[in-house]
């Protein structure tokens, strides 16, 4: 197994390499702005365009441009400077990452509880009141955009433009370090809002293989040794059930962890998603490699972290 | 200043309300004061300035050019030589005592320093002296500080480079023969420095040499997260001498606390009633919009016009006392490119003129609530407006008659630019539009309204930056028509406007604003004398004409004259700065 | 057969139906059986014949919305089919146990096997977990798993096939239940190491005095094991006798087919397999009258119309069969296919008098020489 741990993590850093690489080659052939003269104030002097154009190394070639890029990564851990306002990319980013992990990490919590929770329910009770209506408000939950939705729920629930003012609203959120109580009730009301359709996606998941796994034979052995229904569900059924969850559950937390764009946008969670979001349009290039590069990072990870988990979860996974 | 790179609202109606703080500063020197009645200005309290962008691009002085880094850093925490009340339309003395004192002709100047303004902490115990506004001028040469008018506005003066270098230079004609006295020298008489509009842009904000060199080396300056502060209010806890993340986080927070080095008596401008001033970045426009109108203390940011659905609520409800429309100063236009064929045809030109239904596009905006529809290229509020024709325009300009459009008059302009039918005839125009609402609505009406004259046009519709840095921008890329475009001015002389826009010499590979790439020798050589001119009456007359010509060649379709829409919350009471687009100064501004 | 003991197991009259989108599917209509300790009772039919639902109805697996049993099903005294769902819980994996076909898909594959054997055993006993490991690996030593220290901690998948049965042998006989049910032991097994299982089976049976029901299709696994066997075809019981008179003289067609169409060694080489033609009915909707009647070589118009009751044959008590056939002829025509003859021919023999066209007639019910 340890074996198998390090030739992924090998990969990881192959993919690593491959994914700036194609960054780089997509923004440098494909550019969507240019840096140079955004910076260069109004009706730039021509001198003062190229002056920054060198200032920045633009004025060099794009393998040039990525191996010293890729240099400063690896030697230094260095991401580069903004070219928009000259941050250091790699402090922007670190000092946002806590945000879209508290983000992440809330919702994720909320959305398995949940969706295990109401999966379970309505596989049991199949067909009951309960299953129909949890299984028509998933679907609403699915089909809703989370910016609609995160707008409605500020204009319902928010302290400042609510009309039944219980959470914090928009822009109230602090780092843990500052206030932990702060910090906790401003990210309710955003759990509540991202996890909404990943619940929904996860209990209809749940349902469907609970179902199937409920006719599978080693149930009806468990039952046939006498064992109550809830052991029967919980030890045998879920146990099985939850496979795929975990799969499906720990890639989306892979790609949450890279920022969840719209729900930091509504409600100014000041994390990673926005900042790609902008990067991009202002064609800033080191903080868009920044923020692709650990968006990717999340999301290989994880996928490690969730092969690794099935090997435990099912001892018939064996790694060599 | 430059109008950041946003969508603006326009804004229209008579009712052009500015409101005052009513013990307001003491009378400016010659100023066209728009005052309304007034308003008790509470003294003390915080307010909170609720942003949609990333707030300030940088905390350097040399750096700020855009209306969010004036109104959130220059007027609250910085003097200048010269400066601007919300009542005054031309240069106010700040830093320096007097207007400039003026002999060889003009191309000499000379200022008096105003005694006894002290720095913020650590350098408390200093005063300003005319060496560091030498050397506050000297480094926005520099390519490290990245000044983006100096070129344009300084590069008469006597010894300036001619591109950014890579220290600090050391400028001749800029001297401090003594502490209280700075004296400037250019080769030819500068208009916008005897009308010393120009020295009321940050460049002239004093930086003391000894104290910030050391931060000007290298690629890039750092002096912004050190720099002392001479105005009313300072960034929160950089008095140790360096920025704190508790004063200031890129694109999310900005603090403000009175600067306890400011001595009101010797600030003629900002009167200073807030107690602290939080700007938050990266809000949500409808959110936010929300927020200041049902909240308490927040005042409206970067962001133009709050969503046109609460605008139209708010101004038809009892949320209407909470916002200020003003003319913005600034103008909307569409670029046609004359090197492409047949934009270079002036009867072409006139021909989109007469066709455009310029009050559909402003519907498009939001309707006639935001804007006045443009009948020249100048808008109001600038030196000239009147003399170029007012509101109503010159009835010799027929194209310009109907904001409506008339398709009659757009057929008859086609067949003399040689389309006997009165239909365009020729291969696709390339058009590069905004992509965002409700810039991508306007370029997709004038889309539709071209069509009425057979004009068919290869359409893209991108991000803005996009829109501006690789294409509309850019000669190269040959684009025939850029319909979402704007300007705003620099500062209350029109030279700002039209230079930029329509000066020969000014085409320039990249960041080039002349889009429609005029190159006209006479119109050239009439800019040149006009900027010469140091007398006010004469420039406006100079510019006025300017005006009148530009906009009968229809270089571009100027299609609007916008307004700022501030919005606040019901215990704040907001001032607008006429001098900076009509965005809030926050000095003047107050809770109830 | 011992007759004097009670029967530890007596079904009477037994019915089960399902509600299904389909239509109502009669599972089982109207079967009795009973069961003493110490003997096996082997119940065979094809698939979807009634065998496993009967048994599943025992212990109590088949309840739900959809599902109705009438009749009786007496365990003990206590009848099973009216008892509340925690008692009968209690009876399963306890008094009553059960293993399944398939020991791969029958064990829970995340869970060690002692585990799941260990969990059966403190479900309805109240013992320590230590104590209730060394009764699990005493029971895997007594179904004959080597190593059963080291194999305690093992997973399904690391278990051969015929181990794995044993396995799940051991857990269903881990809280010396009284009835056995053993559902299709050895299908998913090789041939060699059915005959292991069976072995063991049998040999657990008179060590622990437990009564066997043994269910399948393969008559060769009753033929070892069972003392009786039960018959069934579409949710009834055609024919039911010991063991030895079923082979030695079976009266119902069902049950002739099923014989014939097993390989045999003793039989001549080119002699064919006949299979019964046709297929197992709808349980939905049923033929009218013998259930058997569209497969019967021997049909006759009547067998169209009445519903041959499961009646003993004429002299013999023990052995029952539900067929419209004369008892004479039926000997007849089991002797004939016994010689190799084919079910066409034989068909002669029940011909009615009218139908033939022969000038010498014989009586159907006269058979010769049997």
């Amino acid at each position: 197994m340890a074996k198998y741990i390090i030739r992924r993590l090998l990969w990881v850093i192959v993919l690593l390499f491959l994914v700036s690489l194609i960054t780089f080659v997509i923004f440098y052939l494909l550019p969507s702005a240019d840096p140079a003269t955004l910076r260069a104030g109004r009706q730039p002097n021509p001198a003062v365009v190229a002056q920054i154009r060198h200032n920045l190394g633009l004025d060099k070639p794009w393998y040039t441009q990525y191996f010293n890029y890729m240099k400063a990564l690896v030697l230094h851990f260095n991401f580069g400077y903004s070219y928009t306002n000259n941050v250091n990319v790699r402090t922007l980013i670190f000092d946002r990452l806590p945000a879209t992990i508290s983000l992440t990490v809330g919702a994720a919590i909320l959305f398995l509880v949940l969706g295990i929770g109401v999966g379970t329910i309505s596989a049991v009770r199949r067909r009951s009141k309960f299953d129909r209506a949890a299984m028509g408000t998933a679907l609403v939950a699915i089909s809703a955009p989370v910016y609609w939705l995160g707008l409605l729920a500020l204009f319902v629930f928010a302290k400042d433009i609510g009309k039944v003012p219980i959470f914090p609203g928009a822009s109230s959120y602090v780092p843990i370090s500052q206030s932990p109580t702060k910090w906790f009730t401003s990210l309710l009301l955003p759990w509540i809002v991202l996890a909404a359709s990943f619940a929904a996606i996860y209990a209809r998941l749940l349902r469907a293989n609970l179902i199937e796994v409920m006719s599978e034979d080693y149930i009806r052995t468990a039952r046939a040794k006498g064992l109550s229904e809830r052991r029967v569900i919980y030890h045998h059924g879920i146990r099985s059930a939850i496979t795929p969850i975990v799969t499906a559950a720990g890639l989306d937390i892979g790609v949450l962890l890279g920022g969840a764009i719209l729900t930091e946008t509504v409600f100014n969670i000041p994390g990673i998603g926005r900042l790609a979001y902008d990067s991009i349009l202002a064609g800033d290039l080191p903080m868009i490699q920044g923020t692709v590069l650990l968006g990717a990072f999340f999301i290989v990870i994880m996928n490690l972290v969730v092969d690794v988990a099935y090997a435990f979860i099912d001892p018939r996974v064996r790694y060599s | 200043m430059r109008r950041y790179l946003r969508s603006l609202p326009l804004l229209a109606t008579a009712v052009a309300s500015v409101v005052i703080a009513g013990c307001g500063g003491s009378s400016s020197s010659s100023s066209s004061s728009t005052s309304t009645g007034s308003t008790a200005a509470k003294n003390g309290g915080a307010v909170t300035v609720l942003e949609v962008g990333g707030g300030v691009l940088s905390l350097d002085p040399g750096y700020w050019y855009y209306q969010t880094d004036y109104t959130d850093l220059y007027q609250p925490t910085q003097r200048a030589l010269y400066g601007f009340t919300p009542q005054a339309a031309s240069p106010v003395p700040d830093l320096a005592t007097s207007q400039p004192i003026l002999s060889n002709g003009g191309k000499t100047l000379t200022f008096h320093i105003r005694p006894g303004v002290h720095y913020s902490a650590p350098l408390a115990s200093r005063t300003v002296a005319a060496a560091d506004i030498k050397y506050a001028m000297e480094r926005c040469f520099a390519a490290g500080v990245g000044n983006g008018y100096a070129f344009s506005y300084f590069n008469r003066i006597v010894g300036a480079p001619s591109k950014p270098t890579t220290t600090v230079p050391s400028v001749s004609g800029i001297t401090a023969p003594n502490a209280s006295t700075l004296v400037i020298t250019t080769t030819v008489p500068v208009g916008v420095l005897t009308v010393p509009n120009a020295l009321a842009l940050p460049c002239t904000v004093p930086i003391p040499q000894d104290y910030a060199a050391k931060y000007d080396t290298g690629a890039q300056s750092t002096y912004g997260m050190h720099q002392v502060f001479t105005g009313p209010y300072m960034i929160s806890g950089a008095g140790t001498g360096t920025v704190p993340s508790s004063g200031y986080q890129t694109g999310k927070l900005l603090a403000l606390v009175r600067n306890p080095s400011w001595v009101k008596s010797t600030d003629p401008i900002r009167p200073a009633h807030f107690d602290t001033i939080t700007f938050k970045g990266g809000n949500d426009i409808t959110v936010a919009s929300q927020q200041i109108l049902s909240g308490q203390s927040l005042m409206s940011g970067d962001f133009a016009a709050p969503p046109p659905a609460i605008l139209k609520q708010g101004l038809t409800s009892s949320q209407k006392s909470q916002f200020q429309i003003a003319p913005s100063g600034g103008n909307r236009y569409i670029a046609l490119n004359t090197t492409v064929k047949p934009l270079d045809n002036v009867n072409f030109r006139r021909a989109i003129a007469a066709v455009l239904n310029r009050n559909a596009l402003r519907l498009t905006r939001g309707g006639p609530a935001i804007g006045t529809v443009a009948t020249h290229f100048l808008p109001p509020q600038n030196p000239g407006f009147q003399q170029a024709g007012g509101t109503a325009g010159d009835p010799a300009n027929d194209f310009y008659a109907n904001p409506n459009g008339n398709v009659a008059l757009a057929e008859s302009y086609m067949k003399k630019a040689g389309y006997p039918t009165g239909q365009y005839t020729g291969p696709p125009l390339l058009t590069i539009a905004d992509n965002e609402p409700p810039a991508a609505n306007t370029a997709q009406a004038v889309q539709s309204q071209l069509g009425q004259i057979g004009i068919k046009l290869t359409f893209r519709e991108v991000p803005h930056a996009t829109m501006l840095s690789k294409y509309c921008e850019v000669p190269k890329a040959a684009v025939a028509i850029c319909p979402t475009l704007g300007w705003g001015r620099d500062f209350f002389d029109s030279q700002s406007f039209i230079t930029p826009l329509f000066y020969g010499p000014n085409i320039i590979p990249s960041g080039n604003s002349n889009m429609s790439q005029v190159n006209v020798p006479a119109l050239n050589t009439q800019m040149q004398a006009a900027e010469q001119l140091t007398d006010a009456t004469q420039r406006a007359s100079a510019w006025a004409n300017l005006d009148k010509e530009i906009t009968s060649q229809v270089y571009v379709v100027t299609w609007l004259w916008d307004n700022e829409v501030g919005f606040h919350s019901t215990n704040v009471n907001g001032v607008q700065w006429p001098f900076n687009g009509n965005d809030w100064d926050l000095t003047a501004s107050s809770l109830k | 057969m011992s007759t004097d003991q009670a029967p530890l197991l007596q079904v009477e009259d037994l019915k089960v139906e399902f509600k299904t989108d389909d239509g109502i599917v009669h599972a089982v209509d109207g079967i009795s059986y009973s069961v003493k300790a110490g003997t096996t009772l082997g119940i065979v039919g094809e698939s979807g014949s009634g065998k496993s639902v009967t048994s599943l109805t025992t212990m109590g697996l088949t309840r739900s919305r959809s599902t109705s049993v009438s009749g009786k099903i007496l365990f003990e005294g206590k009848d099973l089919t009216t008892i509340s769902a925690d008692e009968i819980r209690h009876i399963r994996g306890n008094e009553i146990a059960m293993i399944f076909q398939d020991p791969l898909s029958s064990l829970h594959p995340f869970y060690k096997v002692g585990a799941q054997i260990s969990e059966g055993i403190l479900a309805h006993r109240s013992v320590s977990k230590a104590a209730a490991r060394d009764r699990t690996i005493d029971l895997l030593e007594m179904v004959g798993i080597p190593d059963p220290h080291r194999r305690v901690d093992q997973y399904p998948h690391e278990f051969s096939g015929g181990m794995r049965q044993r396995a799940m042998i051991a857990m269903a006989l881990a809280n010396e239940p009284k009835l056995l049910i053993a559902d299709e032991p050895t299908t998913a097994l090789d041939v060699t190491v059915q005959a292991q299982i069976l072995a063991l089976i049998d040999d657990l049976q008179k060590r622990l005095g437990m009564a066997v029901i043994v269910i399948t299709h393969d008559l060769g696994v009753v033929a070892q094991i069972a003392d009786e066997i039960a018959v069934m075809y579409a949710g009834r019981i055609v024919e039911h006798t010991d063991t030895r008179r079923l082979f030695s003289a079976p009266q119902h067609p069902y049950t002739w087919g099923l014989l014939k169409s097993i390989p045999r060694l003793d039989s001549p080489r080119d002699e064919e397999l006949v299979p019964i033609q046709g297929r197992p009915p709808s349980l939905v909707n049923r033929p009218s009258g013998c259930f058997f009647h569209p497969r019967c070589p021997y049909l006759l118009e009547d067998h169209k119309r009445i519903d041959p009751k499961l009646e003993p044959v004429p002299g013999d008590v023990d052995h029952q069969v539900a067929c419209l056939l004369p008892d004479a002829t039926r000997r007849e025509i089991w002797q004939g296919l016994r010689a190799g003859k084919t079910p066409e021919e034989l068909r002669a023999l029940v011909e009615p008098p009218a139908a033939t066209v022969a000038a010498t007639t014989v009586p159907p019910d006269q058979g010769g020489g049997v």
